[in-house]
């Protein structure tokens, strides 16, 4: 036996605390266990009967057949005896042994991350609620509006009968030039606290404040502003914000772990609204197709974003800078107004 | 074949100390690479490989705390972690879902959580004592969902009702539950927890938190103050309104942020100290404002690192509280002896896990 390696261990039989000295045994294809207590006893292992756990701690575990298991301090006589068994590490024990692999898995995290955010989350939201079934997504507005209706924020609108149904009239056409025929429903409310503005829901409806109509110079005006809002309905905008909003939560709560939830919202939020400026261009350029195909003008829309922009400064909702689109813009769900209008020209040239 | 005299001091039945410290082995550094291959395998594979991630953190924390120089071990196998995982995001994903489409439902949602919590909680602690073992021995959990329901639903619905004078009653209780009926081997864990140390520790937690509270909402009142001076209208006036209140809401977390360390190391020590385990006691000298302070320096430094400082910071506090805690053993440590028991199933440690049921151990 002379030269062969061996290693000092503490044997455990699973039935009580009490070690046992052993020593393991290089002996050609196997191991020898050699009881070191009063028993003198030695039994022969095949290789296969040692299951080494993961080297983690100052000591490393061995598995034995018989529910039996050894404590081996971690050392150099462990290595020499591991090698002289012929063990063989698993992968992620040399990975996370090696500092360059370690520092290759940094960056690639990073990449992995930085992929993630910009291309998989939109790519599995939109996945996700494409495969929505139609009446799920109608269920989900009905709720939306009602629980809206109870609160302080929509009152029902003071626009005449007269003057929704020319509305109506004149998104008709608009409606029926979509490639797909989603069911859209039109919801006028007085909203002072929102302004002048319009909004689609995650389910496809859409709401238009009496401040907006108030606003628009007629009713192809208002009803450019809901050729936009279509935009957002046709690619479910609403419900891949929802989507992704709440992924996006999930995976920065992971991330950050225990810090508080307030530091993980606010990172969300400032994540997430990059994806809305990239919502917003789809919107308006499906808006401005829209509104060619019934022999309209795209301009109608970038006048009404103008016009909605000054008003939004009027009220204090936004300030000046903002509307200039300074780097305040960042932070704003929207793109700055003037690159908007000016694609729609562009849209409208072309 | 090797000198006899390089065996490690391990023949001599080990000596009967007054204390046995338990200590940590590991360190920050060790513990980063293992959690960014976990992290980076995790995302790669879509969190699939979450589930090992988990037993090597498990694996990586118990290995390297050790007591009277033997390791404890983490046993529980990844691929029935990750169907209980499966199984829990799916449900949290519908009932996340479920209570955006329709707010009845959320309600609903809530009240299942709410009744599935004892549950979990004694499931959770299931799983885990019967997956920890040390010196080949499993360590063993026996309370029942029901038991976690009078712990978790009716002490604090009684606290809730007395205004939280009932509090620590609540406290107690689960202490009581999670030390109880926790057994190593044949022998049973104990604990004697009287209310009043623990009514003086939350009137001292409770102090230091309205103080804070009142501080915030003082400097919000003076902005208000402050800004009515200039400011005229309805609107000006709500936004005030509307800053002091969001001054309050930051104090409340402040407030938060800094009694729940202390609240967390004074009831490890009350309980610790006030445990046996048969004839063997414990000790538990953790120093709240030590505590506190790593917990919020662990805060601030994982936020300027975006994250990076984690591992770091999870092994720093694992430290602290491995270090100052202590065995009082009455004899030697080997005479322990395994009790036969069933299988355990993993559904509850995963609900509880995800959901960040803190079990405080």
């Amino acid at each position: 036996m002379a030269g062969a390696a061996g290693i000092d261990a503490r044997l455990f039989d699973g039935q009580s605390s009490r070690p046992v000295p052993v020593r393991l045994q290089v002996a050609g294809a196997g191991v020898d266990l050699l009881f070191l207590d009063d028993s003198g006893r030695r039994e022969r292992l095949s290789l296969a009967d040692l299951r080494w756990h993961e080297p983690l701690g100052a000591t490393r575990r061995v598995d034995l057949p018989g529910g039996r298991s050894c404590e081996v301090l971690q050392g150099p006589a462990l290595s020499a005896f591991l090698a002289a068994s012929g063990h063989r590490e698993r992968a992620i024990t040399v990975w996370q042994g090696s500092g360059h692999r370690v520092l290759i898995a940094i960056v690639l995290l990073l990449l992995v991350g930085f992929a993630g955010y910009r291309w998989g989350l939109p790519l599995v939201a939109r996945a996700v609620a494409v495969a929505l079934p139609q009446p799920a997504v109608d269920a989900l507005d009905g709720h939306v509006i009602d629980a809206l209706d109870k609160t302080r924020l929509l009152k029902p609108t003071g626009l005449s009968a007269a003057r929704r149904a020319g509305i109506e009239a004149a998104v008709a056409p608009l409606l029926a030039a979509r490639s797909r025929p989603d069911p859209v429903h039109l919801h006028f409310r007085d909203a002072p606290d929102i302004g002048a503005n319009a909004f689609a829901l995650p389910g496809g409806d859409v709401v238009v404040t009496d401040a907006l109509v108030k606003l628009a110079p007629d009713d192809a005006h208002v009803a450019a502003v809901i050729a936009h809002e279509l935009g957002h309905v046709h690619y479910r905008h609403g419900l891949r914000n929802l989507i992704q909003a709440s992924l996006l939560a999930a995976v920065v709560s992971l991330w950050t772990g225990d810090v508080s939830t307030l530091a993980t919202g606010g990172a969300t939020v400032l994540l997430n609204s990059a994806y809305s400026r990239d919502f917003e261009r789809e919107a308006d350029d499906y808006g401005a197709a829209l509104l060619r195909k019934t022999g309209q003008s795209p301009l109608l829309l970038a006048d009404m974003l103008d016009a909605l922009t000054r008003q939004a400064v009027k009220d204090g909702k936004i300030d000046a800078d903002a509307a200039d689109g300074h780097w305040s813009d960042y932070l704003s769900s929207h793109p700055s107004t003037p690159e908007r209008i000016e694609r729609l020209r562009r849209a409208s040239a072309s | 074949m090797n000198a006899p005299d390089t065996l490690p001091a391990q023949v001599p039945p080990a000596p009967v100390h007054d204390r046995l410290p338990l200590s940590f082995t590991g360190s920050g550094g060790a513990y980063f690479r293992i959690w960014i291959v976990n992290v980076l395998l995790s995302i790669v594979t879509l969190g699939i490989y979450s589930a090992w991630a988990k037993v090597r953190r498990e694996r990586y924390f118990l290995n390297n705390t050790v007591l009277d120089r033997s390791p404890f071990e983490y046993h529980a196998d990844p691929i029935k972690i990750l169907k209980g995982r499966l199984l829990v995001v799916s449900v949290l994903i519908v009932g996340n879902l479920a209570s955006k489409f329709n707010p009845f439902l959320n309600l609903l949602v809530s009240v299942i959580f709410l009744v599935l919590l004892p549950w979990m909680i004694s499931r959770a602690m299931r799983f885990r004592a019967h997956n920890t073992s040390w010196r080949g021995l499993r360590f063993r959990f026996t309370g029942t969902a029901g038991e976690a329901a009078k712990a978790w639903i009716l002490w604090p619905i009684a606290a809730g009702l007395t205004l939280g004078i009932l509090t620590p009653y609540a406290l107690a209780a689960q202490r009581r539950y999670l030390v109880n009926h926790l057994r190593f081997g044949n022998e049973d864990f104990e604990v004697d927890l009287p209310v009043g140390p623990i009514y003086r520790m939350l009137l001292g937690a409770g102090l230091v938190f309205i103080l804070v509270v009142a501080a915030f909402a003082a400097l919000g009142i003076s902005t208000v103050m402050f800004g009515s001076a200039r400011a005229v209208g309805p609107d000006a006036q709500r936004m005030a309104v509307m800053s002091s209140v969001g001054f309050v809401v930051i104090g409340v977390y402040v407030g938060l942020a800094l009694i729940a360390p202390y609240i967390s190391v004074r009831l490890t020590n009350l309980v610790l100290n006030r445990s046996n385990l048969g004839d063997h006691g414990f000790l538990s000298q953790m120093r709240a404002r030590r505590y506190m302070f790593i917990v919020l320096t662990n805060w601030l430094l994982t936020a300027i690192t975006l994250g990076l400082y984690r591992p770091f910071a999870v092994v720093r506090l694992h430290r602290y509280r491995v270090e100052h805690i202590a065995m009082l053993p009455a004899g030697s440590l080997d005479d322990f002896v395994a009790v036969q028991e069933a299988e355990v199933r993993v559904l509850g440690e995963e609900a509880a896990d995800l959901l960040d049921i803190d079990l405080g151990f």
